[in-house]
């Protein structure tokens, strides 16, 4: 018998276990945001860094890490 | 940050989540009261819920915090409610153990039910529902393509003509095949190779494949409504967008105001205070396809100009 369509069809990509490089950056615990190391400036408000991106740019595992 | 004696918006999310800084950003912005809770954080926080008189208290460090749903203004649930990589091979027993009860431990916080919820995971679970987001988009007056969830191809159901169809997933499809990942995206089949295919085993969605359009991503905040056009080109494009990633443009545009307003009702009825609907708009007017209770948001900040952070913090101030 045939594959199933849905398997068939499959974007098959390797696993990826990296989360996003942040150096640069440090979490701030009592803010919730990240920041950068050298301005104190929340990382989302800084022009240079990498932009966000739909995870649909990504490694598609459903939006919001529906995947997980 | 927190602040004595005021009530406290709740963010359930993950460290490594940016999309949340926007929020944390905009709530520090506006002197707001908000405690952030990290889902792969848990391990540095001590947690005591009693779910009698629903209080939760939160200590890390030297900083506590005591929840009950007089101080509890919302929450902002940035978490999964479908836990989808129990395939995986390499989780240990105490990974295993972490993701699943704390996986629970959040869902449950539905207690505080009174809060203002963005979204609340029950109705998040509940609209994932595909066949019922359909349903409720026909309902409020939304066009929807003709749809079929089947395990064989209906060709005696299909209207004569037709060329091709598309083949997609009913839940996202996210598959493991050896060492490597697979993911469904949607599917442009031609009717002769659907007609031969593999139904057997899962069953698929079979829907009419819209041609000449233009994808559209509305987010839904609340009564607040962003449209973003998706391009390559300036122009539509052909399948499944999320194949053409690197090359499509995101342009801002007013949606018309009845089917804003279908938009707006839809995530209602679906008992939601946010939804990102994928719609495509055609020469007969705007389609809907989906609706993700947890879709993302922070790319169309930048690459379409929308502040939907704003919004949502909006929303979740009351």
């Amino acid at each position: 018998m045939s594959t199933h369509i849905l398997i068939e069809k499959a974007f098959i990509y390797p696993m990826r276990k990296s989360v996003n490089d942040l150096s640069g950056y440090q979490y701030d615990d009592r803010k919730g945001f990240w920041i950068s190391s050298d301005t104190g400036e929340p990382l989302v408000s800084e022009k240079n860094r990498p932009k966000p991106r739909t995870k649909k740019h990504d490694v598609e595992t459903g939006e919001d890490a529906k995947g997980e | 940050m927190l602040k004595e004696n005021r009530k406290i918006i709740l963010i359930l999310s993950n460290k490594y989540d940016i999309t949340t800084d926007y929020v944390c950003v905009e709530l520090e912005r506006r002197g707001r009261n908000y405690l952030r809770l990290n889902r792969d954080e848990f391990n540095r926080y001590r947690v005591l819920v009693n779910p009698l008189s629903r209080e939760l208290s939160w200590s890390c460090g030297e900083e506590t915090v005591t929840l009950d749903p007089t101080s509890l203004q919302a929450v902002y649930y940035r978490a999964p409610t479908f836990l989808r990589d129990n395939y995986q091979p390499d989780l240990s027993a105490e990974e295993q153990l972490y993701r699943s009860q704390w996986s629970a431990f959040v869902r449950d916080l539905d207690i505080f039910s009174e809060a203002i919820w963005m979204n609340n995971p029950v109705a998040t679970y509940k609209a994932e529902n595909k066949m019922l987001q359909l349903h409720q988009a026909n309902e409020v007056g939304l066009l929807c393509p003709l749809t079929f969830i089947s395990n064989y191809f209906p060709e005696d159901r299909l209207p004569s003509g037709l060329s091709d169809i598309i083949i997609k997933s009913l839940d996202t499809g996210l598959l493991r095949m050896q060492s490597q990942e697979a993911f469904v995206y949607t599917n442009i089949v031609s009717l002769e190779e659907a007609r031969k295919a593999n139904y057997m085993g899962a069953p698929v969605i079979l829907q009419e494949h819209v041609t000449s359009k233009v994808d559209i991503r509305v987010t839904v905040v609340h009564n607040s409504v962003f449209a973003a056009r998706i391009l390559s080109s300036g122009e539509g494009i052909v399948g499944d967008w999320r194949k053409a990633k690197d090359y499509v443009q995101y342009q801002h545009f007013e949606l018309p105001e009845d089917i804003a307003s279908k938009c707006v009702l839809l995530v209602k009825k679906l008992g939601l205070s946010f939804g990102a609907i994928d719609l495509v708009e055609t020469n007969n007017g705007f389609i809907f396809i989906e609706v993700n209770p947890t879709g993302e948001w922070a790319w169309l900040v930048d690459s379409a100009g929308q502040e939907i952070h704003k919004s949502i913090c909006d929303y979740l101030d009351g």
